[in-house]
């Protein structure tokens, strides 16, 4: 039996491992919220993860629909990947934290062959799993660190909106005296 | 399988579940991206708060006076006295939790300190260890802690992770309302000097100027003269705004972020238009480069600086001898007006109870603020038929509304901005329900959070809300997002370009300025911003 159709079979066991790995890495008041609410819009969080870890299973194993992606299916694991990434882009995790879910994957995969193999089942190579996560891996980290660019980016285009510096330098503006531009001394 | 090769979790070993400490143990990480920069000495001196100096929430010492704790718990025992709602709330809440996983702050950031639940928990344990005779003898058992420099820092990082939206309040069964804890534990920590800079400054801007940037007078009325110019260029119409006019009937009082921040700007050629549609059938109103704001952040500050600030607006009012007022499309000018005006600086007697020149509608429920709504003034008009509106001009949009926390659940005005937008916009979808009106989510950025070095914090608070656009926007289309708050107009482009491209902000008013056929106008080739209306290059 090859390494995808072994997996397809036990895509269940797969999934809720990972997912248990996935909200592990929130506090633990959260993680039972994220785990146990499932309102997409009362837990967006919990509910986006949850999507994108199935909708990212299902790409690996082959068996993406392609309706939900327009026969795009690389498009289609790239949308799951964003979703996951750019929540993960604006919360407590450095790059290596936001992006190791994705490694996390590997684990759970092999938990389950060696649960089956304790069982002294067959079990396949899977090595061609662990290069296609090895590649999700990578993109998720060109996607995390497109997230972060564009916060920066967002950053930037507020300061300059800021009209009030236009005005400033039109001299329009009287300040409070001998106070400096808003947050200039803080900035690094 | 190869039991040699280390799993990952082995190999990075990476630990970021934090330990299980209960919450008074933890200790509080202040984190870049969170917090806001603390508020400028000039600044305070300027509005006379106490204690301004230079210091950094990052440092260990932030150079607090030393009689602070003394100050601290004077501070509350006077409110205690002072305010039964804060004395109330902080004896009955029972912990049933229904609260928790209710702010947007918790559902976006997972910190279990932004449960509302806990958030006031951090300054009831303290009133349990000074003002409970059971916090007194039991501490803990009990929930009670003793003050320290720690747990002030605490109460600073989280009361300014509260926009003091009220979401909370509407599930509580006990109606326990953490906004007002936090406009309590603001107002402490104004008396050390802990305000933040993006709220003190527009406090001491409109102090002294009379809105928030520090705009001179003529410079908003250049400003505004910039408007009357694009809405010609528009139109074809030019309309003629008055300005501190004595003896007008009506005073307009508007955000300053729609005279001077894109899109608001849009809202304000909105007012524009319909003021000069009015003009003709007897609507005689004046702007004021005095009271050139609607906003408050007296209102994130203590008690007295709103009412100083809201003052401001009815002075104005009493010396140009208008009979009433008209507000904007403004968010917590609105909830001041509603809940605290009267209280504070009311009634208004030199005032008369608004009555609309056009329709005759008397406005009761601003008997005595004396301060209507635009967009319940402009739901009458076009109830009563008074308006020509060519919807098809606003067909390039389709348009979801936000409900904006303080219009929404400080004072109740839900359909009349739904009703003036179904009259000028011919694709309407709302969010789902758990989402909008009395439960709406706020655009994370409220009560003077909407500064620019704590981004992730409001895209975290933020989510909630883009969330729900997110799933019109895929399911039917939706494309604009309309809202009646100034901030919101600040905040909301930015969050919607992180978390659903492709859809815009507009205030109900710009909506209104594209559909509104003005006597004598040109045939109109472009909306408000100057893109394209629908149709037009198939006729070029
Ligand atoms: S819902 Fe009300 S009573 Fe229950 S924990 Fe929250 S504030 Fe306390
Ligand atoms: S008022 Fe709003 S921001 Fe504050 S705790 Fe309640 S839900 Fe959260």
């Amino acid at each position: 039996m090859d390494a995808i159709g072994f997996f397809r079979d036990r895509k269940k066991e797969v999934l809720s491992k990972w997912r248990d790995a996935v909200f592990a890495s929130y506090p633990p008041e959260r993680t039972q919220f994220l785990k146990t609410k499932n309102d997409p819009f009362g837990n967006p969080v919990g509910h986006q993860i949850n999507e994108g870890l199935a909708g990212i299973l299902d790409y690996l194993l082959g068996e993406a629909g392609e309706e939900d992606c327009a026969g795009d299916v690389k498009a289609g694991v790239s949308r799951f990947l964003d979703a996951i990434l750019r929540i993960r882009a604006v919360q407590d995790f450095t790059a290596s934290q936001a992006v190791e879910f994705l490694f996390a994957l590997k684990d759970a995969l092999r938990d389950v062959a060696d649960a089956e193999l304790e069982k002294g089942h067959d079990v396949p190579d899977t090595r061609v799993l662990d290069r296609k996560v090895d590649a999700l891996a990578l993109e998720g980290f060109d996607i995390y660190c497109a997230c972060r660019e564009h916060l920066y980016e967002i950053r930037v285009r507020e300061v300059k909106n800021l009209s009030y510096l236009a005005m400033k330098r039109a001299n329009l503006v009287r300040e409070i005296p001998g106070l400096e531009p808003s947050g200039a001394a803080e900035e690094e | 399988m190869a039991d040699e090769v280390p799993k990952t979790s082995e190999m990075v070993k990476i630990d970021h579940a934090p330990p299980s400490t209960g919450w008074m143990d933890t200790p509080v990480v202040i984190r870049k991206g969170i917090y806001s920069y603390p508020a400028k000495k000039p600044t305070l001196d300027y509005l006379s708060m106490p204690f301004g100096r230079e210091w950094s929430p990052l440092d260990a010492d932030w150079k607090l006076p030393p009689n602070w704790l003394d100050i601290l718990l004077e501070g509350m025992r006077e409110r205690i006295d002072r305010f039964r709602s804060f004395r109330l709330f902080m004896d009955i809440c029972v912990r049933c939790g229904a609260c928790a996983d209710k702010c947007h702050y918790f559902i976006g950031t997972g910190d279990p300190k932004n449960m509302p639940v806990l958030r006031a928990e951090l300054l009831r344990s303290v009133y349990r260890k000074e003002f409970t005779l059971a916090g007194k003898l039991m501490g803990k058992m009990v929930g009670a802690r003793q003050m320290t420099a720690e747990v002030l820092k605490e109460w600073w990082y989280y009361f300014f992770q509260c926009s003091e939206c009220r979401r909370c309040s509407v599930f509580c069964p006990y109606g326990i309302d953490t906004a007002e804890i936090t406009i309590i534990g603001r107002e402490l920590l104004n008396l050390l000097g802990l305000n933040i800079d993006w709220i003190a400054q527009p406090a001491a801007n409109c102090f002294r100027t009379g809105n928030h940037l520090g705009i001179q007078p003529h410079a908003f009325k250049d400003m505004l003269d910039f408007f009357v110019d694009d809405t010609e260029n528009i139109t074809g119409v030019r309309v003629n705004p008055t300005y501190n006019r004595k003896g007008a009937e009506i005073l307009f009082v508007t955000p300053s972020g729609d005279v001077f921040a894109d899109p608001g700007t849009y809202t304000a050629m909105g007012y524009l238009i319909l003021f000069h549609y009015l003009e003709s059938l007897g609507f005689d109103v004046t702007w004021s480069t005095y009271a050139s704001e609607g906003g408050n952040f007296g209102f994130f500050t203590s008690h007295e600086m709103m009412k100083r600030l809201n003052a401001k607006m009815y002075a104005e009012a009493k010396r140009l001898k208008v009979k009433w007022i008209l507000g904007g499309e403004c968010g917590h000018m609105w909830r001041v007006i509603h809940q605290y005006m009267d209280t504070m600086n009311g009634p208004a007697d030199h005032l008369e109870t608004p009555v609309s020149p056009i329709t005759g509608t008397r406005f009761t429920n601003a008997a005595t603020t004396k301060m209507v709504h635009i967009t319940e003034f402009t739901a009458d008009l076009i109830r009563n038929g008074k308006l020509k509106l060519d919807k098809s001009r606003n067909d390039n949009l389709n348009v979801t509304f936000h409900d904006s926390c303080n219009p929404a659940r400080g004072m109740g005005l839900l359909d009349e901005p739904r009703y003036v937008i179904q009259n000028v916009c011919n694709t309407f979808h709302e969010m789902p329900e758990s989402t909008i009106r009395e439960q709406t989510f706020c655009c994370g950025s409220g009560s003077g959070l909407n500064a620019g070095e704590n981004l992730e914090l409001r895209f975290r608070g933020g989510m909630p809300r883009a969330n729900a656009v997110k799933h019109v926007h895929e399911k039917h289309g939706v494309n604009m997002l309309a809202c009646v708050c100034a901030i919101d107009r600040a905040v909301l482009p930015p969050l919607m370009d992180y978390w659903v491209p492709g859809v815009g902000v507009t205030g109900v008013h710009e909506l209104v300025g594209n559909a509104l056929i003005l006597p004598g106008e040109k045939k109109r080739t472009t909306d408000l911003r100057g893109e394209d209306l629908p149709g037009v290059e198939e006729e070029d």
